[in-house]
């Protein structure tokens, strides 16, 4: 007799199918569970042998009667074809699986079984979640956008008339109260509208090679009208010998740019400001270590251990949203780097920041220095 | 008040209230003001008056905006300085403007003090 070739091909097929192919009778007792099978549920074949389904459908959709409602299903269709169900794995999580379900019957076409095909189908479906919220964040983005742009204009005019009316009359004009107040809230809103686009520039973005001296240079050049009129020094000190850090240049900027207002706010009074980079190893990983410190009042002990909370500011009702630090340090956690805040010997304060290089690497907003400047 | 005034500056923005306040404040400091509509008009001003040694204009704006205003008075007349205004803007737009030559990059909402320092400084150097 000749060899069944074809028998044979189907056997291997079934169990080496990166699909998944179960069996069970109609006792809901499992027969078969091929390789496919043992690596989208984490069981051995043998684990589940003469088990019931049940250890691999989820306890809440076995009591809300999931089984009963595909078996009246297949039963009434003749066959379930690619339907979408959640199953549990061995650990515990729960997968989505695209399921086709048909009945096996005997010679004299009673049912004696079912026979499942299945795919795990849970990564593509995060995909599509993730891809969704990623338009949600777009579009929410460029509505902040959009409406800081619109608002940007009027508010000017409101705060500059303000400021007008506010210079040709003195203390004791009936209005002089009225005129603070309008500028007040106008630099709440001011505030108010920055927070909203930073915490909207906060996005998925593109990771590319960044030069952390470059950016420091370019922060230090926007900002140099600014320490030239508050008589601030900057003394810099660049390594040549540090390498590109990946990762998103607005976002890098962002976190240098918000360290440094805060010195820069932190020093009214003129002061210094010192830059230092410099290559850092540790466990065979390569950073790129800043060191900025400045000689401003310097931070209380009893605020040091908040200054990264959301929401927390020593500065005045309404020149603060709380904000700053704690979006500057979610920007160095995503870029997979750290940053620490201290008390430069009770002159000052001295924020490191280290990055990771992007050789190194395995992962993957706003400026408005308007009115009033939200960051701490 | 102004030891810098009489200098005159070209004052470029599309909202008639916003180039209004403009206006109010450098005059209030004895600056000379000429007003533009948007990049066209502002280009046909500096061909007109040959006094015009600073523009003050916002980015956005119909016909010509503020960076092809910025772009041309480069390269036609480069002794005139250019200061942008922008609601909000984005880093990567200031770089971009300060590499074409700009003298400064103001964010709306500015105080009135913020412009005067700046154009003070622009007229200076």
């Amino acid at each position: 007799m000749a060899f069944n070739f074809s028998k044979l091909a189907m056997q291997d097929i079934m169990r080496f199918s990166p699909d998944g192919y179960v069996i069970f009778d109609t006792q809901n007792i499992i027969h078969y569970f091929n390789k496919g099978a043992e690596e989208i549920f984490g069981y051995k074949a043998e684990e589940v042998a003469g088990k019931p389904i049940y250890i691999l459908i989820p306890e809440d959709l076995l009591r809300a009667g999931e089984l009963e409602r595909l078996q009246f299903m297949t039963d009434k269709y003749g066959r379930l074809e690619r339907c979408c169900v959640t199953r549990l794995h061995k650990n515990g999580a729960r997968l989505k699986l695209e399921l086709t379900r048909s009945p096996i019957m005997d010679e004299k076409g009673y049912i004696v079984g079912y026979e499942a095909i299945f795919r795990d189908i849970t990564k593509n479906i995060e995909f599509e979640k993730e891809l969704r919220l990623t338009e949600k964040i777009g579009a929410v983005n460029k509505l902040v956008n959009g409406l800081a742009h619109e608002l940007g204009t009027p508010l000017n005019i409101i705060h500059g008339h303000a400021e007008l009316v506010l210079g040709d009359i003195n203390k004791e004009h009936p209005h002089h109260e009225s005129i603070q107040t309008i500028l007040s809230a106008c630099q709440r809103m001011t505030a108010l509208i920055k927070s909203l686009r930073q915490f909207a520039s906060q996005k998925t973005s593109e990771q590319k090679p960044v030069f952390i001296n470059k950016v420091i240079e370019e922060l230090l050049n926007f900002l140099r009208i600014q320490l030239r009129k508050q008589k601030i020094e900057v003394q810099t000190e660049l390594s040549k010998d540090i390498s590109p850090i990946s990762g998103d240049k607005t976002q890098i900027e962002e976190i240098f740019l918000n360290v440094l207002m805060n010195s820069i706010q932190a020093m009214e009074n003129g002061g210094m400001i010192s830059i230092k980079t410099l290559p850092f190893k540790e466990e065979g990983m390569e950073y790129v270590a800043t060191e900025i410190a400045d000689n401003g009042p310097g931070i209380s002990p009893d605020t040091l251990p908040r200054i990264f909370e959301p929401f927390f500011t020593t500065k005045e009702v309404g020149k603060g949203s709380g904000l700053g630090l704690y979006i500057t340090h979610n920007l160095v956690q995503r870029h997979r780097g750290r940053i620490s805040i201290e008390d430069n010997a009770g002159s000052g304060t001295v924020v490191r920041i280290h990055l990771l290089c992007s050789h190194s690497k395995t992962l993957p907003q706003e400026r408005a220095f308007g009115i009033s400047e939200e960051r701490r | 008040m102004n030891k810098d005034a009489k200098a005159t500056i070209l004052v470029v923005e599309d909202d008639p209230h916003m180039r209004h306040l403009l206006k109010i404040i450098l005059e209030k400091n004895l600056y000379k003001v000429i007003e533009a509509n948007d990049g066209d008009e502002a280009l046909a001003c500096l061909k007109k008056s040959s006094d015009i040694a600073l523009i003050v204009t916002d980015i956005k704006m119909p016909q010509r905006d503020g960076m092809e205003l910025l772009k041309t008075t480069v390269e036609k007349y480069p002794d005139v300085k250019v200061i942008l205004i922008t609601a909000f803007g984005e880093m990567e737009q200031y770089l971009d403007a300060m590499n074409m030559g700009a003298f400064e990059y103001l964010n709306k909402p500015f105080k009135n003090q913020q412009l005067l320092d700046m154009v003070k400084l622009a007229l200076k150097s």
